[in-house]
């Protein structure tokens, strides 16, 4: 099935697990049958169409769901291919393990948006909730490929134990981002809580604006041009219009530090010099 | 027949199918870009001696280059993957990542690939760091000006076709020069094709084999001047200078409008050309065929 509406009827107080619509919208041979999808909802399982309006969509996508409140859960975990649009806001887990496709979300998510994420996009254009991007408790495996875009602010450890892919915040992000992360690409175009980049092994943290101090396990190496912020500034720019040029300046002179010193100390952290700045060293 | 009252001959050029990569180098400003071109094109007018053919296809302005920074596209000619990927290796690794402020990618979006900065990262002694981006893997190695950063494949072609050739016989070395110039120009605007040799013309035009056993190729006697009257010349009466215009080109189709577009240009100044001819071995080495009188079909006037 392709181009399906959801439009949810119901309230709740217990979380309805929506997983599994990732693979039955388009496996589901016609809507009756996507009716009949089983979801779980607390500990009952009920069919899908006693809780949504099952319909068709003018939208160039495969699932459109709209009405979407924060009892919804896992909305799009799992993706593998197609194109979901979410009104509203959601739960936990959104896109949680996504493997490809796109997921946009108009409205906010809770936490663990992105957790464990391989690939595809997850455009969120509200806020979210802790561990965007990162890894489950108790797991030292965050997002492994594919790309975040994150519209509002996020809360803390965005990007922990992250080891491929991109994310991209454009407002602000709480403490302890890009926790232990092992490689890729988180930039925050915002204002970051404490301790950034703390425990990072490799990858690049951006920050938009400059942090308080030097992190701590950081060192100061030099200020320069980095020539990848070209290529990611324009790679931005076709993703989101200008949203590469409000992150990076043109020249892309940063002042560059090395960290987590305690550890590997192969990451960096990129802070683009101020406007008019061209001092060396 | 003729062209500008400058005739035709009624032979082929004969060249050979070769593996091409395009390369995109840019630079902090066009002069660095030019710099960390022309070494990596630099001696590779001829497979024969130099392991591989090269040459700048044409200037990128900034928005059309990778990074958004001014740079040249270059096509690298072999006759094998794998002695292409030797050659990339090298040029790339002491012509470009030794140049200042200098940034290398693929020009190609498709095809097989090479290693290019998937080997020279190892430069980088443990301090490379990868970065993916739109599915490409770029590595970014610290050098003393900042970074080196370098696509991690180049992508290369099968169906190039090196070789394609035109002579450009005349009385004098100053016309037969001249219509060269031209000839070159018309070429160098051209996309997918390169003229590898000084100023893209040779006179030093080959024949297979020698006296001597330990030479794979000798001077061309049938059209050197010089000799013209003690050998089986080529040579029409008057002809003092001849001057070989040879092409590379990502396909076919590229090698033939350059030609034509060259011989073209070549006829146009008419002066004191004599004769429009090709160099071949007589079909026996390239199996592909660039016959003149085809390739100028309706320039003849």
């Amino acid at each position: 099935m392709k181009r399906v509406l959801l439009r949810l009827e119901t309230e709740s107080i217990l979380p309805l697990d929506l997983e599994p619509l990732s693979t039955a919208v388009t496996r589901a041979p016609s809507l009756e049958a996507l009716r009949r999808v089983q979801l779980w909802q607390g500990r009952r399982r009920v069919a899908l169409g006693k809780l949504f309006q099952v319909g068709a969509t003018k939208h160039d996508v495969d699932l459109e769901l709209r009405k979407a409140k924060p009892f919804l859960q896992r909305v799009g975990a799992g993706l593998k291919s197609g194109r979901f649009l979410v009104h509203g806001d959601v739960g936990d887990y959104c896109g949680r393990g996504m493997s490809g496709g796109e997921l946009l979300l108009r409205g906010s998510a809770g936490h663990g948006a992105g957790l464990e994420m391989q690939g595809g996009l997850l455009r969120i254009q509200g806020d979210c909730g802790d561990s965007l991007g990162g890894a489950a408790p108790g797991r030292q495996t965050g997002m492994q490929g594919g790309l975040i875009l994150l519209r509002g602010s996020c809360g803390a450890r965005a990007g922990e134990y992250m080891r491929r892919g991109l994310v991209v915040i454009q407002g602000d992000c709480g403490d302890c981002c890009a926790l232990g992360m092992h490689a890729g690409t988180l930039a925050v175009l915002g204002k970051s809580g404490r301790m950034p980049g703390r425990r990072m092994r490799r990858g690049t943290l951006f920050l938009a604006r400059a942090p308080r101090g030097t992190p701590p396990g950081f060192a100061f190496c030099a200020s320069l041009e980095i020539g990848y912020l070209r290529l990611l500034r324009r790679h931005l720019n076709r993703l989101q219009r200008g949203l590469g040029a409000a992150l990076i300046p043109e020249p892309p002179r940063v002042h560059r530090y090395m960290g987590d010193l305690v550890g590997l100390g192969k990451a960096e952290l990129l802070v683009p010099l101020p406007s008019g700045d061209r001092t060396d060293g | 027949m003729q062209v500008n009252g400058i005739p035709i001959e009624a032979t082929f050029a004969e060249a050979f199918p070769m593996r091409v990569t395009r390369l995109i180098v840019t630079g902090h400003d066009r002069t660095w870009a030019l710099h960390a071109a022309r070494a990596t094109t630099g001696c590779a007018t001829s497979v024969i001696a130099c392991g591989c053919e090269a040459g700048i296809e044409r200037e990128l302005k900034a928005r059309e280059s990778p990074d958004g920074r001014p740079g040249f596209a270059l096509l690298l000619f072999a006759m094998s993957g794998k002695q292409l990927a030797k050659q990339l290796q090298l040029r790339v690794g002491q012509c470009v990542l030794t140049c200042p402020s200098s940034a290398c990618f693929s020009g190609f979006e498709e095809g097989e690939t090479l290693p290019m900065g998937g080997s020279l990262r190892y430069f980088g002694d443990g301090f490379q760091v990868s970065k993916q981006l739109h599915g490409k893997r770029y590595w970014r190695i610290p050098v003393m000006d900042g970074e080196f950063l370098c696509e991690e494949y180049a992508h290369y072609r099968k169906d190039a076709v090196g070789g394609g050739n035109f002579l450009i016989i005349g009385r004098d070395t100053a016309g037969v020069l001249k219509a060269c110039e031209r000839a070159v120009e018309a070429i160098g605007k051209l996309p997918g094709v390169i003229t590898p040799f000084p100023g893209g013309v040779v006179r030093s035009g080959s024949k297979v084999g020698s006296k001597y056993s330990s030479l794979p190729a000798s001077t061309n006697h049938r059209y050197c001047p010089t000799l013209r009257g003690a050998t089986d010349s080529a040579l029409p009466r008057g002809a003092a200078c001849v001057l070989e215009i040879v092409i590379d080109g990502v396909h076919r189709e590229a090698v033939a409008t350059a030609m034509r577009k060259g011989i073209q240009a070549a006829c146009r100044g008419g002066g004191n050309l004599l004769a429009i001819s090709a160099g071949n071995y007589g079909g026996k080495l390239g199996p592909v065929h660039l016959r003149l009188r085809e390739i100028c079909r309706g320039l003849a006037k």
